[in-house]
């Protein structure tokens, strides 16, 4: 957050400068006043202890003698005195330039300190405020790249699932020699729908992440199609168990290509990950106003194809914490996680 | 002219001149090394005029001979002062105000 800059009533910089120079004149003149005191005093007693003959005119003498050397030391001690009063302002003067020098060279928030209380104080509490502002533009910058960087990572991910799903079946009809027209319309439907899929992530992309909620009377329908799709994309190499018996009736806004994609990421992790041997479980229910979707299996002792770099899990936390909720992974022995959605 | 007291009025007005420039820096300035500085330069001044005030004043007035000691112990003091006022501010202005009127009043005592 920026500090509030206060306005303040500040006293002139000229005004502080004359006040200064007034000081040094009124020292100087006393100084001048004393000096031809003290000596005249020290002249007239030199005279007197020492019998010294002085006529008129070289009383004058001694007398302008004095004068003009009091003048000359008053003008020095007027010099110094004002020039070492005014040092501490060259002094601060000099500390802004170096901060704005480190401003524009190393563009580092100078923190210039607010001394006095006059323009100079001013200038160095605006440089302050503007330093604050430019770092704060530049992280926003930096989040926001970020941000882009890893929305086009995530979704990247998340149409290489569907494209993954076209490229299998596009190779199962071209390697089968039969193929039933039923089941040509079948795989056909498939890939159209992953085709789909990939339009939208595309949109999604191409519209910078931009939502589309929708709201569901019965969300409950919703989640039976996606944990169906979710079977029906594992069956050929799992025992899929799906378990809906706690999902009660429930509306809810949500967007079907977000909660698709977290559906993709969990097939995907599976297919990859996952132990066939085992069963893979998948309950979906309606618990404390929340959606419960838990999804574990058993953990394949074969090095996977690719390593993990944990971007379909990422990606199913951000999903879900668009909605508010949370997610918690468990891996040992099985695989669990567990998605909770506030409805 | 004569050279001696053209040179002894200048002695004197040099001496006058770094005084109280050194007086006035030592309460005007803020940078507190130059105040130091400032305060040992009027208490060293303080001392000798006091010892040019005992040259004066010794043959013709007791008095003021002892006025010229004891504004010379009163310089030295506040050097002391100075010393022992690490971080004081208060002793510090103290010891500028001892070392001051030391100086001043010493001169006033051997000139005046």
């Amino acid at each position: 957050m920026l500090t509030k800059r206060k306005s303040v009533k500040r006293r002139k910089l000229s005004r502080e400068i004359l006040g200064l120079s007034g000081i040094a004149a009124a020292v100087s003149f006393a100084l001048f006043f004393l000096l031809i005191t003290i000596s005249s005093a020290v002249a007239e007693t030199y005279v007197f202890y020492h019998d010294i003959p002085m006529t008129e005119f070289d009383w004058i003498a001694v007398n302008r003698w004095i004068f003009l050397v009091g003048a000359v030391i008053a003008c020095i001690s007027f010099s110094v005195l004002f020039l070492l009063l005014l040092s501490d302002r060259i002094a601060y003067i000099r500390t802004i330039t170096e901060g704005i020098g480190k401003l524009h060279s190393e563009q580092k928030t100078p923190n210039l300190p607010l001394r006095g209380n006059n323009e100079l104080t001013e200038l160095a509490g605006a440089i302050n405020f503007m330093s604050e502002a430019q770092q704060q533009l530049r992280e926003k910058e930096q989040a926001l790249a970020q941000e882009k960087e890893q929305l086009i990572r995530t979704l990247s991910h998340d149409i290489r699932t569907p494209l993954t799903s076209i490229l299998a079946y596009s190779d199962y009809l071209s390697a089968k020699e039969e193929i039933s027209s039923e089941e040509q319309r079948e795989y056909t439907r498939l890939i159209q729908k992953k085709a789909e899929q990939i339009r939208d992530l595309t949109a999604i992309l191409l519209d910078g992440g931009r939502r589309n909620l929708e709201h569901f009377e019965d969300a409950r329908l919703l989640m039976e199609q996606l944990a169906a799709e979710f079977e029906e994309e594992l069956e050929e190499r799992f025992r899929i168990a799906v378990d809906l018996s706690a999902c009660e009736l429930f509306s809810g806004n949500f967007d079907v290509q977000e909660l698709r994609r977290i559906f993709d990421n969990l097939s995907s992790n599976v297919q990859k990950y996952a132990d066939p041997a085992q069963d893979v479980k998948l309950s979906i229910g309606l618990k404390d106003q929340a959606l419960w979707i838990c999804q574990s299996n058993g953990i394949s002792r074969q090095k996977p194809a690719s390593e993990s770099f944990q971007i379909g899990l990422n990606s199913i936390r951000r999903l879900v914490q668009l909605y508010g909720g949370q997610v918690s992974v468990t891996e040992g022995e099985q695989f669990s996680i567990t998605m909770i959605i506030p409805v | 002219m004569n050279t001696f007291l053209d040179l002894l009025i200048l002695v004197v007005m040099v001496l006058a001149a770094v005084s109280l420039l050194a007086v006035v820096l030592m309460f005007l300035v803020k940078n507190p090394k130059v105040r130091r500085v400032c305060l040992w330069i009027v208490a060293a001044l303080g001392v000798y005029v006091g010892y040019v005030g005992v040259r004066i004043m010794w043959i013709n007035s007791a008095g003021q001979t002892a006025l010229a000691v004891l504004l010379a112990l009163v310089g030295i003091g506040a050097v002391v002062l100075e010393r022992v006022s690490r971080g004081n501010e208060k002793r510090f202005l103290i010891a500028r105000i001892m070392a001051s009127a030391a100086l001043v009043a010493g001169m006033l005592n051997a000139f005046m």
